[in-house]
């Protein structure tokens, strides 16, 4: 036999019979087929055909996974915990909050629904009636849908900024109101954007639920973790602004949390926030030559503020100082000098973002 | 070995380029797909809202991957990138249930452009991270992948999040496109 097999295997041209068959390489196991990974049960992420109903899911609860409402009406939906991929599907007079998604969230199908949520991308398809709070740190896309009212989502509860950072969000990153519709329609929006006064709790239930009470949970500006910004409300008006930039450090964020707490005293606001690695290339650009700025800018990302409002320039330079002298000495900063300069080095603070993200 | 040494392993024949057209439904993962090969970040992807395309240059060859918007509104635009298409990447986000059906449809509808005809179709069932998702062979029957004759084929199961199994579904696109080269 085994000389008829060596025959029939040098006729079809195959090696000799003696040559040693190599087994491919064992298959890597993937994370998904792990042990404790199949243990979980998908259902318990997903919530369907539920009716009148209300839902909690404390921090810890979620953790990261994937999360699914379909089919459900007249329910209110609690997600106090970071979650993976969201999807929300025919849904009817529904009120959700969802915590930091790490990736998508996607609602389709829906009408009447007010979606509060934290996310890194956020989609809508066939969907009307529907208010949207969010932060979010890419544009948001609504595809087919009618009457969506958007507004900055303005919340905090205990353990919410572990939550931001465990779905690696950042709260200077927001673009609320920056919409991009992929079904524009000629005479009018599908889409319009909220008041500042239009918080959240005005629309989405305030839970109540004793199980959630030790949360904390508050929709004010003063304790948000995501900044309140006017962005495209503001966009087009003619106010001075002010720039102002403050280069990777452990007090940075307190300190820019506590310049725009101070600032509200006097009228001016806060358009918009930005926080990205500022390539030296582009700091080189951004500050005029001045090169003093260039090894800040490698030390990590900035957070950037984009103030307006009448003499906003003065006022935010009384106010830096103050914080400077007071509390947060040598903290490295930038802040606009003229309002001339000021609209310059915003356009330049942008665009660099950008094109540091399409590179 | 890593995922960018891996791409630079390929050897076609001669100083050749190959052109990868990334197609599928919105928010299926294609662009995060595309920056993992390109070695990139993926802690910043937005919607595409046109295209994006990147060039992998190393040792004499091009990779040339265009990755185009999916949404519905914008897929009639696909067929402006189907010409010189060497390999085609179906990506589907296998814990989208509801829309199988969908991205099935848009499938079979590529599959039988005059176009693409031929054109080896490498599917990645991506997403395979999340809990919904189906398995590739569960995705591979829905698909009736097994009813394609008329090119080579492969469905691979991957995570573009943690980059597993990306690697796999590029090494049956060196094989095939080396075993088409062959002279």
């Amino acid at each position: 036999m085994g000389c008829l097999f060596s025959y029939i295997a040098s006729f079809l041209g195959w090696s000799g019979s003696s040559d040693i068959v190599e087994e491919p390489p064992p298959r890597p196991v993937y994370s998904w087929e792990r042990a404790d990974r199949v243990a979980i049960k998908k259902e318990d992420f997903i919530l369907d055909k539920l009716k009148d109903q209300t839902i909690f899911r404390l921090p810890g609860s979620v953790n990261g996974q994937q999360f699914i409402i379909q089919n459900c009406e007249n329910c209110t939906v609690y997600v106090f915990d970071h979650t993976g991929q969201v999807q929300i599907d025919d849904c009817i007079n529904c009120k959700i909050f969802i915590g930091p998604v790490h990736g998508s969230i996607f609602i389709r199908d829906s009408i009447n629904c007010v979606l509060a949520t934290i996310c890194q991308q956020f989609r809508t398809r066939d969907c009307r009636d529907t208010y949207v709070y969010l932060s979010c740190t890419s544009q948001p896309i609504i595809e087919a849908s009618h009457n969506i009212k958007f507004g900055c989502l303005t919340f905090n509860y205990q353990q919410l900024a572990d939550q931001y950072k465990s779905a690696d969000i950042n709260p200077w990153n927001n673009n609320w109101g920056h919409i991009h519709d992929f079904t524009t329609i000629p005479d009018g929006k599908n889409y319009s954007l909220l008041d500042k006064n239009e918080n959240v709790f005005k629309y989405l239930p305030v839970p109540t639920d004793p199980s959630c009470s030790h949360l904390n949970i508050k929709d004010d500006i003063d304790t948000s973790i995501t900044p309140y910004t006017y962005g495209e409300l503001y966009r087009h008006r003619t106010e001075e602004r002010c720039l102002v930039i403050f280069f990777q450090d452990s007090n940075a964020d307190a300190c820019a949390r506590a310049l725009i707490a101070m600032t509200k005293q006097s009228e001016i606001v806060l358009v918009q926030s930005k926080s990205y690695k500022i390539d030296e290339t582009s700091a080189e650009r951004m500050f005029g030559g001045n090169r003093t700025y260039t090894p800040l800018v490698t030390k990590g990302p900035v957070i950037g503020l984009e103030f307006a409002g009448e003499n906003c320039i003065s006022i935010c330079q009384q106010c830096l100082n103050n914080l400077l002298a007071t509390k947060y000495q040598n903290l490295p900063h930038f802040i606009s000098q003229s309002s001339t300069d000021a609209r310059i080095q915003l356009d330049k603070f942008y665009n660099f973002a950008s094109m540091q993200m399409f590179a | 070995m890593g995922l960018l040494d891996f791409i630079r392993s390929f050897r076609a024949t001669s100083q050749q380029e190959l052109r990868i057209l990334l197609l599928g439904l919105d928010n299926a993962g294609k662009t995060t797909l595309l920056k993992v090969l390109a070695s990139e970040d993926i802690s910043h992807i937005t919607p595409t809202q046109g295209f994006n395309i990147k060039s992998v240059q190393s040792s004499g060859f091009k990779l040339n991957v265009w990755d185009i918007g999916g949404q519905r509104r914008i897929r009639p635009y696909w067929r402006n990138y189907f010409e010189n298409t060497d390999v085609l990447i179906y990506v589907i986000d296998s814990s989208d249930r509801k829309r199988f059906d969908e991205t099935n449809q848009e499938l079979w509808e590529l599959l039988e452009e005059e176009k693409l005809r031929n054109v080896p179709l490498l599917v990645f069932a991506n997403k395979q991270d999340l809990l919904n998702a189906a398995k590739a062979s569960d995705i591979t029957d829905g698909l009736s992948l097994h009813q394609i004759r008329d090119r080579r084929w492969q469905i691979q199961g991957c995570s573009a999040h943690t980059k597993e199994g990306v690697k796999e579904g590029l090494e049956w696109i060196s094989k095939t496109i080396g075993s088409n080269k062959k002279k």
